[in-house]
């Protein structure tokens, strides 16, 4: 196992190393000119040598980028010129939002869909398997935008329960910061109202952000299941007189949770950077609407390391799927 | 198999459908609970605070830094003040501020020769820090901006010293006489002045000057204070001065400002039909129309600063023929434009500057749809079977995009083939500013407007020899004309005001026969407000992003 963890540590590093090549390489082939947009709609040619200098831009590509790599090993990131702060304090403040809306939709998808798969299983062609199977064409079909915007008008402009914008109410303001999460932070000082504040907040955004995750997680539970309950052993159970729940949680479902587990981890890389886009309909201050700044204005530095940050997340992700392989199923075994 | 002790417990949960359900309703119910026992959305209800949807967020709150029209203008205007400010939604005023009057001639405010310009300010001005706005602030401010370089100092290039000569004098002399000054120093960038007291208290070195603090804190002495600002949660908190300097009048005022960035069209409208917002800047036409029939909402329609024009590049054969550049002049469709893909909402140009800016006049000749007569001047020129262009729109506005299609049909009447191509702003420029023409592009579709509201400026920066490519702004059609030379250099040094604007006129003549750029219309911004603000007006300058909060209350 430890040989493993390490080989797959080194791995990631060097994967790591990849993407931020590519990412370097790709966002200098695009002719956007960061100096240019960085000086904003004025400033003579002589600003703009500055700012070319300033920035290293007029460097080699390659001094370039291993400049850049050299200032991530001492935690230097890069400057944002559009936030007037160093990348890597702009990532620790917009990080936390995402990683939250991030979790937070995770979590709606495994608590809903994995039971609505089973249940569907179990009960082939049942209502609750035609409804789920309704819920996970619709909610797969639909475009998050839209998603968020139809919430945004039942449940903020129609009904008014939720609000439609922003992580916590205006006038509470942020909790106390331990992790960065609103939620996590509000409920570790035992700050209520703003705990409320931010959960109330938080709904609809991560509604809208699990419900392509909830569908593909009903069809794969789903589909493993019904694979799982045809097997040999399913039939040894059900003949020695075990209860249908017993069959279903107690056997089948250990041997459906294998795939289940897999695509957790594909899903939380798309959960990541599919809330970018749902924090920018629900104006969610997170790395989404950061990356969209970041393009805009050709922020390299910012955009490489958001890159990186999704795939580092993306990797830890399903590193750990593949640790709880072990737990899930003992015949794997890592050397 | 064995499932981890954790993973069992979960399982075993999971294992009773009514086990399952029942937690699901308790957590259903307490979720429920917990929501009727939540806050209403409507931080607006307060009754003297005001919530300010803006479009962009800040820049930069450094007053030596700033220049957006977005939610810098709307927070720098209230914490800081300058020497003068225009007012006026239909036609700029300049109106003295700090000062105590608009220096001119006949007061002896503005030397004969036009090179010194004398400031007296007010006597009691003070900063948000308790210490004096004197002269000094103000020399100090503007030497500030100059060394710190930040892009806005090139307004002042023109000025060579500026002396504190008491406490209450200040005087700048120019390098050169250069009419439009009190009109460079009146906008909102680069010339709100800064307390010495609290840049110098926050100031790292020589090289910051205050920098890094002013970015995200307060240095003015406006009607209102910064409370806070948070660029990550995309708000800021204004709160009003009492202890202002220029008095409060009796009655209610705006006590704190909330000023949101809010991204998402529907969401903006939605709050601000529900009352979650008081006021939301640059509305999309769809949502200002539908909000023109919603109780307890106001619409208002204003002109904005921001002009529409499609560059031709001048430089680029066929496009260096005037003949070619009216013909494509005269077909185009503003009309349709202006009451299709706009809505209404924009008005036709008919100068190089817009009809609210001082010094404007309509340019002599006049472009309308004309396909015959486009015909005949493409004949004229030796292209009567027409010629082939691209013209790029870029991505940041979408009608852009639908005006050049609409173009692309009308210039196919009279056999010019239009391609157009959408491209990324921040590339496009990177590649049409390098300075070589050869690099450049045949042509695109831009917005433009004013850094202060004299149509100087837009015939300078437009046609000036030195606003070509490489420099940043705005010839970009590599427009050349030594008469167009001379014209500026007679404005800039012009001292009688008959003379400046015949001088004016003759750019504006030049500049619409020439057809170097074809202007097409400025917009209006369109705003929408609940019906109980008091007190709000348009400045046609800093447009719908800004409100003038010391004179509002809320009903």
């Amino acid at each position: 196992m430890r040989t493993f963890l390490i080989r797959r540590l080194l791995g990631v590093v060097i994967v790591l190393i990849g993407i931020s090549l590519l990412t370097f390489l790709l966002s200098h082939v695009m002719p956007a000119d960061p100096a240019r947009a960085a000086l904003g709609a004025k400033g003579g040619e002589q600003q703009y040598l500055e700012m070319r200098e300033r920035m290293g831009l007029d460097r080699p590509l390659p001094e370039q980028y291993l400049r850049y790599v050299q200032g991530l090993f001492q935690g230097d990131l890069g400057y944002s010129y559009t936030s007037r702060r160093p990348v890597a304090t702009d990532l620790a403040a917009y990080f936390p939002a995402s990683m939250e809306l991030m979790l937070s939709a995770l979590f709606l998808a495994v608590v809903v869909g994995v039971p609505l798969g089973v249940m569907s299983a179990a009960r082939v062609r049942g209502p609750l398997d035609k409804t789920s199977g309704v819920l996970a064409i619709f909610s797969t079909a639909m475009p998050l935008f839209l998603t968020g915007l139809l919430l945004q008008v039942i449940f903020y402009k129609q009904l008014g329960w939720l609000p439609a914008a922003g992580r916590i109410a205006l006038i509470l303001g942020e909790p106390q910061h331990i992790t960065g999460m609103f939620t996590v932070d509000s409920l570790l000082r035992g700050d209520w109202p703003r705990f409320f504040s931010s959960i109330k907040h938080l709904i609809l955004p991560a509604i809208t952000l699990s419900l392509p995750a909830m569908a593909i997680l009903i069809r794969i539970v789903r589909a493993s299941m019904l694979e799982a309950l045809g097997q040999e052993y399913v039939r040894t159970a059900r003949s020695k007189g075990l209860s249908e729940n017993r069959v279903i949680y107690g056997h089948a479902l250990r041997n459906a949770l294998l795939p289940t587990v897999t695509s957790l981890g594909m899903l939380v890389g798309a959960l990541l950077s599919g809330g970018f886009l749902v924090e920018i309909v629900y104006t969610f201050p997170g790395l989404g609407m950061y990356v969209l700044n970041a393009i805009m204005r050709a922020e390299f530095a910012a955009l490489i390391s958001t890159t990186l940050i999704v795939a580092t997340v993306y990797m830890v992700a399903n590193l750990l799927v593949d640790i709880a392989y072990v737990f899930i199923d003992p015949r794997i075994r890592y050397a | 198999m064995v499932a981890s002790p954790e993973m069992s417990t979960v399982l075993r949960a999971l294992s009773n459908r009514r086990t399952f359900l029942k937690a699901a309703g308790i957590l259903g119910s307490a979720a429920a609970l917990d929501l009727s026992r939540m806050s209403p959305p409507a931080a607006a209800q307060e009754g003297s605070t005001l919530i300010f949807l803006a479009v962009d967020a800040a820049y930069s709150l450094d007053p030596a830094e700033n220049w957006d029209y977005g939610g810098g203008a709307t927070i720098i205007s209230h914490i800081y003040e300058g020497l003068f400010k225009f007012t006026g939604a239909d036609k700029v005023t300049l109106e003295a501020n700090l000062a105590l009057e608009v220096p001119s001639v006949e007061n002896g405010g503005i030397s004969e020769d036009g090179l010194t310009y004398t400031v007296k300010l007010k006597p009691n001005a003070m900063f948000h820090d308790g210490t004096p706005v004197n002269a000094e602030a103000v020399r100090f401010s503007y030497e500030r901006t100059r060394t710190l370089k930040l892009g806005v100092d090139f307004l002042i290039d023109q000025v060579d010293t500026i002396t504190a000569v008491d406490d209450t004098t200040v005087q700048f002399t120019l390098k050169k006489p250069f009419s439009p000054f009190l009109a460079s120093i009146g906008g909102l960038w680069g010339n709100s002045i800064v307390s010495p007291e609290t840049v110098n208290a926050n100031s790292t070195g020589d090289d910051d000057l205050g920098h890094e603090y002013l970015l995200f804190n307060d240095g003015g002495s406006g009607a209102y204070i910064l409370e806070s600002y948070d660029p990550d949660q995309k708000q800021a908190v204004l709160v009003r001065d009492p202890n202002w300097w220029q008095g409060w009048s009796d009655g209610p005022h705006i006590e704190r400002v909330v000023i949101l960035w809010i991204t998402e069209a529907a969401t903006i409208r939605s709050m601000l039909e529900r009352g979650d917002a008081h006021i939301a800047a640059n509305l999309t036409p769809e949502d200002w129309d539908a909000l023109s029939t919603i109780e307890g909402v106001t619409t208002v329609e204003a002109p904005s600063s921001l002009q529409c024009e499609i560059v031709l590049n001048n430089a680029k054969p066929p496009l260096d023929n005037p003949l070619v550049r009216q013909a494509l002049s005269y077909a185009f469709d503003y009309d349709s434009a202006i009451n299709g893909i706009m809505g209404g909402h924009a008005v036709k140009l008919d100068s190089v500057a817009t009809s609210m800016s001082l010094g404007y006049a309509p340019a002599a000749t006049q472009y309308t749809f004309d396909l015959d007569k486009a015909k005949a001047l493409l004949e004229e020129a030796g292209l009567a079977d027409g010629f082939s262009m691209e013209l790029y729109a870029l991505h940041s506005f979408l009608n852009d995009q639908l005006l050049l299609e609409m173009y692309q049909s009308d210039l196919a009447k009279i056999g010019v083939q239009l391609d157009v191509k959408v491209m990324e702003s921040n590339a496009f420029l990177s590649q049409h500013l390098s300075g070589n023409v050869d690099e450049s592009f045949m042509g695109f579709i831009s917005n433009i407007g004013p850094d202060y509201p004299d149509a100087y400026e837009m015939l300078a920066l437009v046609y000036g020899e030195n606003s070509k490519p490489p420099a940043f702004c705005c010839n970009f059609e590599f427009y050349t004309s030594p008469e167009m030379e001379d014209i500026l250099v007679r404005i800039e040094t012009a001292l009688d005001p008959d003379e400046r604007q015949a001088a004016l006129q003759e750019g504006y003549d030049l500049a619409f026969a020439d057809a170097g750029v074809m202007w097409l219309f400025n917009f209006k911004q369109l705003i929408g407000m609940r019906s109980n603000v008091q007190g709000w007006e348009y400045s046609f300058l800093l447009g719908a992003n800004y409100a003038p909060f010391e004179k509002m209350s809320l009903a």
